[in-house]
């Protein structure tokens, strides 16, 4: 039989079959140039009104945040409704939801770059600014935490005049460390990624205020070869760092539960479970927040429909590996003969305070994305935005299962009680989601929202070696318009 | 830089294994195997013992399945690159591909090897003491409701009359009760429900008297829990989990798994190889499609198998990361086997102008990277047990961590298996020689082999002496022979797949992006 | 950029060329020809560019591995320093000598990396002497299209193969599209 006849009636390559053929990532043969305006555009035209639409309430929200802060410290912790014994209220589940949304921008830009995936160069860029101010929302938490937040240098392995040291067995101040790395890291490698597209914006500039100050963070970059050469190193260096960090973050996160000895925490395979739950609602925010910036700044050609297919994919896989993680957590909390381990699942799935709340997260973070498994559902934009809005949901939910649920119930049936929110709570979760969009929303104002020079590496005509860069030339005359 | 290769440059029915060269190889694995296998059988059959004294037969049963796990990793590794290389749409690796094929598909063959263990009794009471234990709880329990269901009957008949008395006083009681409770209506509440209550309880010991099997069952039920108070023991936890672990049931499992794992890479390899001859794109397609949902039924059935097969050695102990833990292992080892695969083929002249250091460096970092994955499961999983110090769980690193096994695990695990490797295939250099890889392979095949006999091994001597022996001397020699029988048939196996297709997929639509791989 | 090319030094030529492909081709040569101070300015990294340059493989590895272990020795320094020697506690039911070794794992581990990246990102500002917010380079319009589309090579006068004629010559040879003198600062 000749090559590739069965498809259809004209002879194709069967490596150009549909469902073989290598999608191209930059889409109606866009030049350089052309990337780099409508980028930059972003940044130097006028914002939408709906930017601002959008701004504005979530700066309010943010205010709020601050409010409740104040409020929070002014007159202590006993404004929110944490009681015995679910001490770890709010805070700790807010605290592993913003830190596990913070996980996608270094997976996308570390782990996919070490695997040579080259459709993450249109995403990283926003991701990793996502994870930032995730981080930066996670990182409130466990600071007002303490109650007294003045206090919280006592947090720091330095000498002080009670010569007491921190107790390094202790699972939370690992957490001081990972998640402190993780910010730095993370700002790092960031910053890294930026230089030569703030060179870009720096070339670009027209007024006086903005060359200087995108030159001055672009610290002079010329994009030699000889530059880029230790440049490449650096930034491969740094995703090898970052991905057994974003691994460790995680699994120290998960090590705060773990290592005790409280049924429904205790469980080994706890570590790998968070990492991929973190990395599972990171890209559930990225989603959410890239599908409506795509459209409403016509980037629709670089963040194509393929890269979203690729997302939910991965949403699809690391979602099955929650639910593989739950089931064995089930059938462990049944196989162990644990009595309490079992009590521990059974008040979750079969009959106590907050079944209702399990049974929310099953169905997110589970039941919801197997709808990826149509190849259709991944490429329909509305519905892909519904399921990442359950994943959003199902991830805060699976935080609050872990942490409510157990301890609603502890060992001493005298202490069980009910825990719910306060006002201050809800406030100020809301206020952190104002935060975040508002943080979000001037970095989409003043930097690029997607990594310039990496899209432009990914152009056919970028290879030295590709052979029809003419005629790439001449097909694209006009059509940039 | 050369120029692009083309696929159309190469043989359209790809390149057949040179029989002449591998033929003496495969004669000797199959005689060599065949050999150990016969003398295994031999010391095994005639190994029975008396009671009281550890029989050969019984240290035997570890040795067989230290061999046969050992290579079931290896094969179902096999199974997880092919699954993973045709889900990731990859296409760097078309050229290794076949290989993974032809190491999945001796899964079925090694799991078929393990028919021993699940047939012979003597091996998998040795193995298993729950299954022993089991039916001896079993009919403890039946001989015990039989001696028993006459006086139980008797016992309580004399209940329910008393019952019915005290029932009849209670309600008295009640009345009077209401009465004063007047308008406090929790205490009415409370004494109505006390009524009830007792009424259903009397309800149901009426019921229960009539029906002996419920009484039997009941009877059993108390013998499992609580033993007789005389000779009997009892074994709540085996009762516990005796809805998963009954030989019946494990049984089935063990089929299961045959078909599961063995279907899924017989469908995988026959489409590949039925590619080979048409070149038909949909392959490729339904190779892909097929291979993301085959990922759930790979991962439940290595899960439950090592569950099944090892982490039940000691049926008290468990573990949530268990299946995750064997299953980078197997990962690791069998890309490391890949690797000393593709050299031995080069090194008789295959793959001359296909495979490249490219193809090295790249199975050299996924090697890397799963040596990470193993170190950071096993020391996630040692951690945790470590840290919250709960007795049915830190009895497993315990026995591993005593006397003789405690350098073992120290050296050959955490520096063996992870900082040796881990440095060495730091560097690109490394990565691109093929010798120094080979040697980087063996060595991680080495602590495969470690790492399966420090699970299941050190179970022998405890539980074949009640506790009293750490390890039972010469037995290694069995190990040794169980090994190279094993060895031999796995090695046979694998030369006689490879000689039945191409070595690699000659009509991939995907080749030329493999032939020309950069990283 | 008139006549009085004389009253300031020559840093350099700057050429423009088309593609990757042709830059890639003429660095080729220019390696050849044996220049050593000159560099090629593109929009993003070229694959195989080192090679086409004759460069060497970059160093910044083996400063990378000499922070990580840096900071992993501090970290294991600093624990068992304040755990073992200056205030042991017994917490967590867990003794206060090496055997607690593996507690410490995951702080050696944070510093290891955090200290690594550290050396990334210093080493890297010293091997590029970044930041250098002027640069006579940055007077060129020319130069100043490699931020957007422009494949630009520079050779500077400072290179013992320099000749204002002959480099002028070679770079029209090797298929540059412009090529332009810049001058230094004064």
């Amino acid at each position: 039989m000749a090559k590739g006849t069965t498809d259809s009636n004209q002879t194709v390559h069967p490596s150009e079959a549909p469902g073989v053929k290598r999608e191209s990532l930059i889409l109606n043969n866009r030049s350089m140039s052309w990337i780099t305006d409508r980028i930059c555009g972003i940044v130097e035209n006028r914002q939408p009104f709906i930017w601002w639409v959008l701004f504005v309430p979530a700066v309010l929200l943010a205010a709020c945040l601050g409010y409740t802060l104040v409020y929070l410290v002014s007159t202590g912790v006993g404004v929110w409704g944490n009681n015995q014994p679910v001490a770890w209220g709010w805070a700790i589940v807010n605290f592993v939801f913003w830190i596990g949304i913070g996980h996608a921008g270094t997976l996308i830009s570390a782990i996919l770059f070490l695997t040579r995936q080259k459709w993450r160069t249109s995403v990283n860029r926003a991701a990793e600014a996502m994870t930032l101010f995730a981080v930066v929302c996670a990182g409130i938490y466990p600071g007002f935490h303490v109650g007294r937040f003045w206090m919280v240098w006592f947090l720091a392995p330095v000498p002080n005049s009670n010569e007491i040291w921190q107790n390094f067995k202790s699972p939370l101040l690992w957490d001081v460390f990972a998640v402190s790395t993780y910010f730095t890291v993370s700002v790092i490698f960031w910053y890294i990624g930026l230089i030569p597209d703030l060179a870009t914006l720096r070339d670009r500039a027209t007024s006086k205020v903005r060359k200087f100050l995108y030159g001055l963070f672009a610290l002079g970059w010329r994009g030699g070869n000889r530059a880029w050469k230790h440049y490449e190193m650096g930034y491969l260096l740094l995703a090898a760092l970052s991905t057994p960090l974003v691994l460790s973050v995680h699994s120290v996160v998960s090590f705060d539960f773990a290592t005790s000895i409280v049924p429904g925490w205790h469980t080994t395979i706890f570590p790998p479970y968070f990492v991929a739950g973190a990395v599972f609602g990171g890209f559930a925010m990225v989603l959410t927040l890239m599908i409506p910036v795509r459209s409403l700044y016509g980037l629709q050609d670089m963040f194509t429909l393929k890269h979203i297919d690729n997302m939910a994919k991965i949403i699809l896989l690391t979602g099955t590996i929650v639910g593989y993680a739950y089931i064995m957590e089930l059938f462990m909390a049944y196989f162990s003969g644990s009595k309490y381990e079992g009590d521990a699942f059974y008040l979750r799935i079969v009959n106590g305070p907050y079944t209702w709340a399990y049974f929310c997260m099953f169905f997110c973070n589970v039941i919801a994305p197997q709808i990826f498994w149509f190849d259709k559902a991944r490429r329909t934009l509305w519905l892909v935005f519904i399921v990442v809005m359950f994943v959003n949901a199902g991830m805060w939910f699976e935080r609050f299962v872990i942490i409510t649920t157990t301890l609603a119930r502890d060992f001493l049936p005298g202490q069980w009680g009910y825990y719910s929110p306060t006002w201050v709570e809800w406030l100020m979760f809301a206020g952190t989601f104002g935060l975040f969009m508002s943080l979000f929303l001037l970095f989409i104002r003043f930097l690029p929202v997607i990594a310039i020079s990496e899209v432009k590496g990914v152009l056919p005509e970028s290879d030295a070696h590709y052979p029809d860069w003419q005629k790439l030339k001449k097909g694209r005359a006009g059509a940039d318009a | 830089m050369s120029a692009l290769k083309s696929a159309d440059d190469f043989p359209k029915d790809g390149e057949a294994l040179n029989k002449s060269k591998t033929g003496k190889l495969k004669s000797l694995f199959l005689i060599g195997g065949g050999a150990c296998l016969l003398l295994f059988a031999i010391l095994a059959v005639t190994g029975g013992g008396e009671d009281g004294e550890v029989s050969r037969r019984s240290v035997m049963a570890y040795s067989w399945l230290f061999a046969v796990m050992f290579f079931l990793t290896l094969a179902v590794g096999g199974i997880f690159w092919t699954l993973v290389h045709n889900a990731t749409n990859s296409g760097w690796g078309i050229l290794v591909r076949r290989l993974m094929e032809n190491l999945g598909s001796l899964t079925p063959w090694i799991l078929l090897l393990g028919l021993p263990l699940v047939f012979c009794g003597d091996f998998k009471n040795a193995l298993w003491e729950w299954i022993p234990e089991q039916v001896a709880l079993e009919d403890g329990a039946d001989k015990y409701a039989d001696a028993h269901l006459d006086s139980e009957k008797a016992s309580k008949l004399k209940g329910l009359q008393s019952a019915e008395a005290a029932l009849k006083k209670l309600e008295g009681e009640t009345a009077t009760g209401l009465a004063k409770a007047g308008e406090n209506k929790g205490e009415a509440n409370f004494l109505q429900e006390r009524l009830d209550k007792a009424k259903a309880d009397l309800d149901k010991l009426e019921k229960g008297q009539l029906n002996d099997k419920e009484l039997k069952e009941e009877l059993r039920v108390h013998y499992m829990q609580h033993g007789d108070g005389k000779g009997g023991h009892g074994n709540p936890l085996l009762y516990h989990k005796h809805g998963y672990l009954n030989p019946g049931f494990w049984l089935f499992r063990y089929f299961a798994y045959v078909i599961g794992l063995g279907g899924v890479i017989y469908v995988l390899r026959k489409w590949s190889i039925t590619q080979d001859s048409s070149g038909d794109p949909k392959y490729t397609r339904w190779l892909r499609r097929a291979s993301c949902g085959f990922i759930a039924v790979f991962a439940i059935c290595w899960t439950f198998l090592v569950v099944d097969w090892l982490m039940v050695l000691d049926y008290a102990w468990f573990s949530t990361m268990w299946g995750v833990y064997l299953f980078a292992g197997a990962a690791v080892s069998s890309m490391a086997l890949l690797v000393a695969l593709v050299t031995y083929l080069r090194s008789i002249g295959h793959f001359k102008d296909t495979i490249t250091m490219e193809h090295y460096h790249l199975m050299g970092k996924l090697m890397h990277s799963f040596v990470i994955f193993w170190a950071y499961i096993a020391f996630s999983q040692y951690f945790l047990i470590w840290y919250a110090n709960i007795t049915e769980e830190t009895k497993f690193y315990l026995l591993r961590n005593t006397d003789f096994f405690n350098s073992y695990t120290v050296i050959l695990l955490v520096i063996g298996h992870f900082f040796i490797p881990f440095g060495a295939l730091l560097l690109r250099s490394v990565k691109k020689t093929p010798k120094l890889m080979v040697a980087i392979a063996v060595w991680l095949l080495l602590m495969q082999i470690s790492d399966i006999y420090w699970i299941i091994i050190p179970e022998r001597g405890v539980s074949l002496t009640h506790g009293v022996e750490l390890t039972i001397s010469g037995a290694i020699w069995y190990d040794l022979l169980a090994f190279l029988a094993v060895g031999g048939i796995f090695g046979y196996l694998l030369l006689r797949s490879l000689g039945k297709a191409s070595l690699y997929p000659s009509q991939d639509p995907r080749l030329e992006e493999s032939l020309n791989v950069v990283n | 950029m008139k006549g009085t090319t004389n009253s300031k030094p020559a840093y350099g030529y700057v050429a423009e060329f088309e593609s990757a492909s042709a830059i890639y081709h003429a660095a080729e040569k220019v390696r050849d020809a044996g220049f050593k101070r000159w560099d090629v300015h593109t929009p993003y990294p070229i694959h195989g560019m080192d090679h086409a340059m004759g460069l060497k493989k970059s160093w910044l590895s083996a400063l990378v591995l000499a922070g990580g272990a840096t900071g992993g020795l501090t970290a294991l320094f600093l624990q068992f320093f304040t755990q073992v020697t200056l205030y042991p506690t017994v917490v967590q039911g867990k003794p206060t000598d090496f055997s607690t070794l593996p507690a410490f794992f995951p702080v050696i581990f944070e510093l290891t990396i955090l200290i690594a990246a550290f050396a990334v990102l210093g080493g890297l500002l010293v091997i590029l002497m970044l930041p250098r917010l002027n640069h006579p380079l940055f007077n060129s319009k020319t130069f100043l299209k490699f931020s957007d589309d422009g494949f630009i090579m520079s050779i500077e006068a400072r290179d013992p193969k320099f000749s204002r004629e002959k480099t002028k010559e070679l770079l029209e040879s090797v298929g540059a599209k412009v090529v332009e003198l810049v001058e230094e600062e004064v």
